[in-house]
C-alpha cells in the first residue's frame, strides 16, 4: 500500500468515524424529545419537595398516609436555592415526580413546557374543589386565569422586635399600647421614633416620641437590657436579598397588587415605581444610619457590606443578643434565633415596615397609605403542583395525597404541627407555640397584608432584586462612608426601573 | 512494531474516541444545534428542536447584553496579566530552585502544594484574606497602602486580587514544567558559552530561554486557557458583584437572570466562549511554536 492510498484509507476511515457518532448523535437527540410517560416500578408516585424545612417532617407524613393506604410514595427533598436545577434534571429523567414544588417565579417556565396541570382541570373533583377554594390573591398562575397549584404555606416579614426591649425603653405599661400605636404610626412618626432610640442608645437620654399621636417617654434609666442595644436595627449588608428582594418588594407593593400584575406590567406601570423606589431609598437610608454593631453602631462602608461582618448570621446574631431593637426578618428565622437565644421566644413579635409614601404615589386600587402603613407582606413561598407528563394513574394519587393533607384532620394537622407551616387557609383556631408564626396569622385575620410583586419582577430575585436594586445599593451606596442626598434617592429609583426596562421584552 | 501498531490501532483507540465522542463531540454538537433554538434546559418552546428554531437570534443578542460584553473585557483584561504574572512567577521559582542545592525537593513540594486546593475552597481562603487580613495589614492603622484594601468590593482592584490568588495556586505547577524542561538544557551548552565569554544574563537570554520554549509553549497554552475559562475563584471571591463577573460564570448566570430560564441564549454565549479560547489558544501555540529551536 502506497502513502497515497493509504491515506485515502484513512479518509475514508474518518468519515465512517463521523457518520457513526452524527448517528450516535441524532439518536440521543431524538431520544430526547420523545420519551413517553412510563409507569414507575418500584413506587406508586413521588414528591419532588423543593423545601428543606419540612423535609423530615414530610417523611413522617408520608410514611402515615403509606400506612393508611398501602401505597408506595418516593420523596426527595432539597432546599429552595439549588432546587431548581435538579427538578429541571429530575422533570427529564426516566423517573419523574407526579409532585413537585414550584413558585410564583417557576411556575411560567413549568407552564411553558406543558408539564404542570391546571387544577381547574383536575381530574380529582375534591383537589379541583380545593383548588378552586385558594383565595385568588394566593393562587400560583401565569397571567392571572390559571390555576397551577396547593400553598405549602404563608410566610411572611416585617419587622421583628423583642416585646421586652419595648418595655425597658418605654415602661411596662407602655408596651401594649405602644406595639398598637406603632402598628397606626405614620412614617414620619416612626422616623423620629428610630432617630430618638439612637440618641438614647448613644447618650442614654431622648425626648419622648409620639406614635399614632399619642407620647411616649423613654425610661429614665437605661435597664440591663437596653443598655445592650448598640443600634436600632439589625442590618445584613452583604446580603442583597434582604433589601434587594424584600425591602424592594415594599415599594413594589406600592404599585402591582400581586406577583402577576408585576409580570404583566406595562413600561408605564415600571416607571410608577420610581417614586415609591426613592422612598424606599430614603427608608434605607434610616436604617443604615442607625444600624447597630457587635460593640456600637455599625457605619456604612467596607465592612457594611463584608460578608464576614455583616451576613445573614451576623444580623440575626446581633438582634438574638439584644443589641439592635428591630431585625427586619421573616417568620423563617425563628429556628435560627432559638439556636441562640431562647430567653426572647416567647417575647418576639412582628411590626410593620414602613415607607413614606404619599397617596399620590399609590396606584393600587383599595390600598391606602394608612393601610400600606400598618401591614405586613404574606405570601406563599412555594406551590405543591402536579406533573401532567406522568401517568394518569401517577396523577390520580398524587392528587388524593394532596386532598388528603389539605383536608383530612391528620393532613392538617400534619401541616401545623409537624411542618410548623401556617396553612394558607389559616383560621383563628390555629396557635403555634412560634410567636412570630401567630403574629402573622394576626395580621392576616386583620386584613393587614401585602403581598409579593417582587416575585413578578425580572427574573424576580434571581436578577431584579439582588442583580438590579440590591447591586445598585451594596456596591455604590451601602459601600461607602457619607450622607446619602435627595438626588441618591433619585438616582437609585431611577436606574432600578431602567435595570428592569432594560430586560423587558 | 509498525506492523502491530496497524493491527491493533483501531482496537485500541476505538474505546478512547467512543468516550471522547460520546462525553464531548456529540454533546457539542448537540450543544451547537440547541444554540440556534428557543431551548428552556428540560423542553423546547413550541415541544420539539425543530419547531423552536430561532436561526441567529441568540447570537445577535449576545452583544447587546452589556454584561456579557463587560464580562469579556474582564476576562481578556484579567487573562492579559494573569499569564505573564503567572508565567514569569514559575520561570522564576523554577531558575530559584537551581541555587536550592539539597533542599530542592522541599521548596518544589512547597510550592506545588496551593495546587492541590480546590478553586472554590481555595477562594473561600483567599476571600478571608482580601476581606480581612489584607484589609488590616494595608489599612490606615498599617502600612496605608488603600490598592490593597478590600480588594474584593471594586472591580479593577478585584481583578488584581484574583491575579493574586491565581499566581498563588498555578505558579507552582508551572514551575514544574519549567523545571523539567531546565533539567533537559545540555549543560555542556553552558560550559560552551561560558568559554565564548557569555555572562549570566546572556546565558539565560541565548541558551536558557530558546532551549526552554518547549516549556514555555506549554506554560502559556494551559495558563491562557485556564484563566480565560476561570469560575470557581470568580464564584469563590465575588460571585460576580462588583461588576466582576467573568464569562463563564456569566454563562452561568444567564439561565438564572431569565425567567423560564434561557438556555438557548446560554448555548449560544457558551459557543461563542469555545470560539474565543480555541482561537486565542490555537494562535498562541502557533506562534510560540515557530520559536521553539532544537537542541
Amino acid at each position: 500500500m502506497n502513502v497515497n492510498s493509504r491515506n485515502r484509507h484513512r479518509a475514508g476511515k474518518k468519515w465512517t468515524v463521523a457518520a457513526a457518532v452524527l448517528t450516535l448523535g441524532a439518536s440521543l437527540l431524538s431520544g430526547c424529545g420523545s420519551r413517553e410517560a412510563k409507569a414507575p416500578t418500584d413506587y406508586d408516585f413521588y414528591i419532588f419537595n423543593g423545601k428543606t424545612e419540612n423535609a423530615e417532617a414530610l417523611d413522617k407524613v408520608v410514611d402515615r398516609y403509606e400506612q393508611e393506604t398501602g401505597l408506595t410514595v418516593k420523596v426527595f427533598s432539597l432546599g429552595t436555592t439549588d432546587s431548581a436545577e435538579t427538578l429541571r434534571a429530575e422533570m427529564n429523567s426516566g423517573g419523574r415526580p407526579a409532585i413537585f414544588s414550584t413558585n410564583i417565579g417557576g411556575v411560567t417556565e413549568w407552564a411553558e413546557s406543558g408539564a404542570i396541570l391546571d387544577l381547574n382541570d383536575a381530574s380529582d373533583p375534591e383537589l379541583k374543589a380545593l383548588a378552586q377554594d385558594v383565595p385568588e390573591a394566593l393562587r400560583l398562575s401565569v397571567d392571572g386565569t390559571q390555576n397551577y397549584g396547593i400553598p405549602y404555606n404563608i410566610e411572611g416579614y416585617g419587622l421583628i422586635v423583642d416585646t421586652r426591649m419595648v418595655r425597658d425603653l418605654f415602661g411596662a405599661d407602655q408596651t401594649q399600647p405602644f406595639l398598637n400605636d406603632f402598628k397606626a404610626a405614620t412614617y414620619d412618626e416612626f422616623e423620629t421614633l428610630v432617630k430618638a432610640v439612637g440618641d438614647y442608645i448613644a447618650t442614654g437620654a431622648a425626648p419622648s416620641v409620639k406614635l399614632n399621636g399619642r407620647s411616649y417617654a423613654f425610661v429614665a434609666q437605661k435597664t440591663e437590657l437596653t443598655s445592650q442595644l448598640t443600634g436600632v436595627f439589625a442590618e445584613a449588608g452583604a446580603e442583597k436579598w434582604t433589601y434587594g428582594d424584600h425591602m424592594g418588594n415594599m415599594a413594589l407593593n406600592a404599585v402591582f397588587g400581586s406577583a402577576v400584575a408585576a409580570r404583566t406590567a406595562t413600561e408605564e406601570q415600571v416607571d410608577e415605581l420610581q417614586a415609591p423606589l426613592a422612598k424606599l431609598a430614603r427608608t434605607l437610608d434610616l436604617y443604615s444610619t442607625h444600624a447597630a454593631g457587635p460593640d456600637g453602631p455599625m457605619e456604612r462602608g467596607p465592612s457594611y457590606i463584608n460578608s464576614t461582618t455583616a451576613s445573614y448570621d451576623v444580623s440575626v446574631q446581633l438582634f438574638s443578643s439584644g443589641k439592635a431593637l428591630f431585625l427586619k426578618q421573616g417568620n423563617w428565622v425563628y429556628p435560627n434565633i432559638a439556636k441562640l437565644n431562647t430567653d426572647i421566644l416567647p417575647t418576639l413579635t412582628f411590626l410593620p415596615i414602613k415607607l413614606p409614601l404619599e397617596q399620590s404615589d399609590i396606584q393600587v386600587d383599595g390600598l391606602t397609605v394608612e393601610k400600606f402603613n400598618r401591614s405586613v407582606p404574606e405570601f406563599v413561598p412555594s406551590y405543591y403542583a402536579i406533573n401532567a407528563k406522568v401517568t394518569k394513574l401517577e396523577q390520580e394519587l398524587a392528587q388524593q395525597f394532596l386532598v388528603w393533607l389539605n383536608t383530612s384532620k391528620e393532613g392538617r394537622a400534619a401541616i401545623v404541627e409537624d411542618f410548623q407551616f401556617i396553612p394558607y387557609n389559616v383560621d383563628d383556631t390555629v396557635q403555634f407555640d412560634n410567636e412570630l408564626n401567630n403574629s402573622l396569622i394576626q395580621y392576616k385575620l386583620d386584613g393587614d397584608t401585602l403581598s409579593n410583586p417582587f416575585n413578578g419582577s425580572p427574573a424576580g430575585g434571581g436578577y431584579w432584586g439582588q442583580e438590579v436594586l440590591g447591586s445598585i445599593l451594596q456596591e455604590r451606596y451601602y459601600n461607602r462612608a457619607g450622607a446619602w442626598t435627595a438626588d441618591d434617592y433619585k438616582t437609585i429609583a431611577r436606574e432600578a426601573v431602567q435595570g428592569w426596562k432594560d430586560v423587558m421584552y | 512494531m509498525r506492523g502491530y501498531y496497524k493491527k491493533w490501532f483501531w482496537p485500541l483507540a476505538l474505546p478512547g474516541l467512543i468516550l471522547f465522542a460520546a462525553v464531548v463531540l456529540v454533546p457539542f454538537l448537540i450543544g451547537l444545534l440547541y444554540s440556534f433554538t428557543a431551548w428552556r434546559g428540560t423542553y423546547f418552546v413550541g415541544g420539539s428542536v425543530w419547531t423552536s428554531f430561532v436561526g441567529l437570534d441568540n447570537y445577535a443578542r449576545i452583544f447587546q447584553s452589556r454584561q456579557f460584553v463587560h464580562a469579556l473585557v474582564y476576562t481578556l483584561q484579567f487573562t492579559a496579566i494573569a499569564v505573564v504574572v503567572v508565567s514569569v512567577a514559575a520561570l522564576l521559582l523554577a531558575l530559584m530552585l537551581d541555587f536550592a542545592g539539597k533542599r530542592v525537593g522541599a521548596f518544589r513540594t512547597i510550592f506545588f502544594l496551593p495546587n492541590l486546593l480546590g478553586g472554590l475552597a481555595l477562594g473561600f481562603v483567599w476571600q478571608f484574606i482580601f476581606q480581612n487580613v489584607f484589609t488590616l495589614l494595608f489599612g490606615e492603622n498599617g502600612l496605608n497602602i488603600p490598592f490593597l484594601t478590600n480588594m474584593t468590593q471594586d472591580t479593577t482592584k478585584n481583578l488584581f486580587a484574583l491575579v493574586i490568588m491565581v499566581t498563588w495556586q498555578m505558579a507552582g505547577y508551572m514551575m514544574i514544567i519549567f523545571v523539567a524542561g531546565l533539567n533537559n538544557i545540555p549543560r555542556d551548552l553552558y560550559e560552551a558559552g561560558a568559554l565564548d565569554g557569555a555572562g549570566g544574563w546572556k546565558r539565560f537570554r541565548y541558551i536558557t530561554l530558546p532551549m526552554l520554549m518547549p516549556s514555555v509553549t506549554i506554560v502559556l497554552f494551559l495558563t491562557l486557557a485556564g484563566c480565560l475559562k476561570l469560575l470557581d475563584q470568580n464564584v469563590a471571591l465575588t460571585n460576580g458583584s462588583f461588576n466582576t463577573s467573568m464569562l463563564s460564570l456569566q454563562i452561568l448566570r444567564t439561565v438564572r437572570y431569565t425567567q423560564p430560564p434561557d438556555y438557548g441564549q446560554a448555548q449560544a454565549q457558551a459557543v461563542v466562549f469555545f470560539v474565543l479560547v480555541a482561537i486565542i489558544g490555537l494562535a498562541q501555540v502557533y506562534i510560540t511554536k515557530k520559536k521553539e529551536v532544537d537542541a
